[in-house]
């Protein structure tokens, strides 16, 4: 099982603890600090970082030569960015936005598709060339994150996370995504043709207490346990902080995964968190 | 099943989203006047039946939800009583602030109002667990970095403002956990920083059965990332309770922390997660019987409140 670094704790993300959160993203107030923890986590022996595309992540990703050969997981959009627009202008907003902030060519090729066409279906690369940075390193990991994914799932437009998947792979990344509805989008994975589907991972929370594990921890055992035909990743595996962390990653281990995500705001955490899931 | 959605921004999507994930057998209609949206809907859900009015239906729907801005709600509110529909669901604020009067109109026992913090598991703990009449007083606090600038349209007018858009969803939760919304104002302030309208409002009020309600809204708060409320609740034996929408902590009359109950003990699951436990609750409740969701009067209380804070501001800065 690969063990990759998550990124809440550099937004000021804690679910249990909403003060804790604002505390700890003080602690991350500099481009440098963040690089230098990634870095000094991936020491440890950790397999790779997971980073969002907000204004911090972008630029952590533009402008940092990450040498290593760990993996970087990059996850789009920020949810909250564009939640704000619509709350500020309106639902066209969006729309306006994406085409105003992607490139001409791409503008060309595609969105000029959007216009005369009005399908959704061409805001999926529209979307991967506002937020992936160019120098992203090829054969690194994009994820839909789980607001998209979910809405795209209840919406019923599966069609459109397909399109994703092949997209990212088209650009030389690897596809992920993210959900909270595991066996709603495992459902759609079975009934579309998804190219080079083994390097898809599916990122979704488990955890001893099933606390925010959907629709039921035994359904999402159940569904580990039938090992698809794509890798899976375990988040919130320790109930968002209140869980007891030896028991919650002794559980995790026993669980058929491929990768586990998750974040901490102190080094020694990261270290003893690793040595846990290793021993 | 037949539904009807009015207008699908922001709330008109989460909700078609969450009832479609909830059961994908539901046909639906959606009204949505802006012809370029309404282009792009017709394309890309081709299951949906899109109007750019209701002016062509005449058959009752079983659930419709009035997702507009509040100005139009009571408009809409009336043709769907007229059409028979049989059970209908307002987003909050019901009207606006400014429809405080009971219409004849309202008695339709099956017309519910979207308070949706309702569902969250601290405040369905609460609401079992604290006995209204040892309550002494109650502060209640949303803060969030929902403007980074000003907002255009009906959002930078007197139905929008960060009392009406979620502050109203704290007075909700005050008035479901006092079983009053009777209460009058003893101090207001607002301040407009990003919009024309409140941005940071302040409120001291007085419920008719002498318990103290202290508010405090602020949707221009820089540093935070996610909208966050909180409750804290202090009984006549000293006891003190502190909610957001993670915990309940529990202090006693020395200010000691004598318990906390976590989310992860009290959360339930859902069938299908959008954008929290709370919304898809909130859906399931509308699907089945609203035993939890906000009525008429409920709607009604929360305005009254609005209402009267709002004048006090206005009479104090004359």
């Amino acid at each position: 099982m690969k063990i990759i670094l998550g990124d809440n704790q550099f937004f000021g993300v804690n679910h249990f603890d909403l003060n804790k959160g604002e505390k700890t993203k003080l602690k991350f107030d500099s481009l440098n600090k963040i690089e230098d923890f990634i870095n000094d986590s991936l020491s440890f022996g950790l397999d790779g970082f997971m980073i969002n595309s907000n204004n911090i992540g972008y630029k952590l990703i533009s402008q940092t030569d990450f040498k290593s050969n760990k993996e970087i997981h990059y996850s789009i959009p920020y949810p909250h960015k564009y939640a704000n627009m619509i709350n500020e202008s309106g639902m066209l907003s969006l729309l306006k936005y994406v085409i105003k902030n992607t490139s001409f060519w791409k503008n060309i090729l595609v969105g000029s598709k959007l216009l005369l066409t009005r399908n959704v279906k061409y805001l999926v690369p529209l979307s991967l060339d506002i937020e992936v940075p160019s120098n992203l390193k090829k054969g690194s990991y994009i994820y839909m994150q789980n607001i998209i994914t979910d809405l795209l799932i209840g919406m019923g437009r599966g069609d459109l996370i397909v399109d994703f998947i092949n997209s990212v792979s088209k650009m030389g990344y690897k596809p992920g995504l993210i959900t909270l509805n595991p066996i709603k989008l495992d459902y759609i994975l079975n009934h579309n043709k998804v190219s080079k589907i083994s390097d898809l991972i599916v990122c979704f929370n488990i955890n001893k207490q099933g606390f925010n594990v959907f629709p039921s921890l035994s359904v999402v055992e159940s569904f580990i346990n039938s090992r698809p035909n794509y890798k899976l990743m375990a988040m919130s595996i320790f109930a968002s902080g209140a869980a007891d962390i030896p028991s919650s990653i002794d559980y995790i281990k026993k669980l058929n995964l491929d990768y586990v995500v998750f974040g901490t705001s102190k080094l020694r955490n990261v270290k003893s968190n690793f040595e846990l899931l290793n021993v | 099943m037949n539904i009807l959605i009015y207008g699908f921004g922001r709330m008109g999507l989460t909700h078609f989203t969450i009832l479609n994930g909830l059961n994908s057998e539901i046909d639906f209609t959606i009204i949505e006047p802006n012809k370029f949206l309404r282009s792009l809907l017709k394309t890309n859900f081709d299951k949906v039946t899109f109007y750019k009015d209701d002016s062509s239906l005449t058959k009752a729907f079983d659930i419709t939800l009035i997702t507009t801005p509040p100005f139009i709600h009571l408009e809409l509110l009336k043709t769907s009583i007229n059409r028979g529909d049989k059970k209908i669901f307002v987003e909050k604020p019901f009207g606006g602030y400014t429809n405080t009067t009971k219409d004849p109109l309202f008695s339709s026992k099956n017309l519910y109002i979207g308070y949706v913090l309702r569902y969250n598991p601290c405040i369905q703990w609460a609401k079992s667990n604290i006995l209204t009449k040892d309550i002494l007083s109650i502060k209640g606090q949303f803060l969030s970095n929902t403007l980074e600038k000003k907002p255009v349209g009906w959002r930078n007018g007197p139905f929008s403002g960060v009392l009406n858009e979620v502050g109203s969803h704290v007075i909700d939760l005050i008035q479901y956990i006092l079983g009053t919304s009777s209460m009058d104002v003893q101090s207001a302030n607002k301040q407009s920083v990003i919009s024309d309208v409140d941005d940071i409002l302040d409120a001291e009020l007085k419920t008719d059965t002498n318990v103290t309600v202290s508010l405090h809204f602020n949707w221009v708060k820089k540093e935070v990332r996610k909208p966050v409320f909180s409750l804290e609740i202090l009984m006549k034996d000293g006891t003190k309770y502190f909610l957001d929408q993670q915990q309940v902590l529990i202090y006693n009359d020395i200010g000691k922390n004598i318990d906390k109950i976590s989310v992860t003990d009290i959360s339930e699951s859902v069938p299908f997660y959008l954008r929290g436990i709370d919304f898809t609750k909130q859906m399931e409740d509308l699907l089945d019987d609203c035993s939890v969701m906000a009525n008429v009067n409920d709607g009604l209380g929360v305005n009254k409140i609005i209402k009267k804070i709002l004048n006090y501001e206005d009479n104090s800065r004359r």
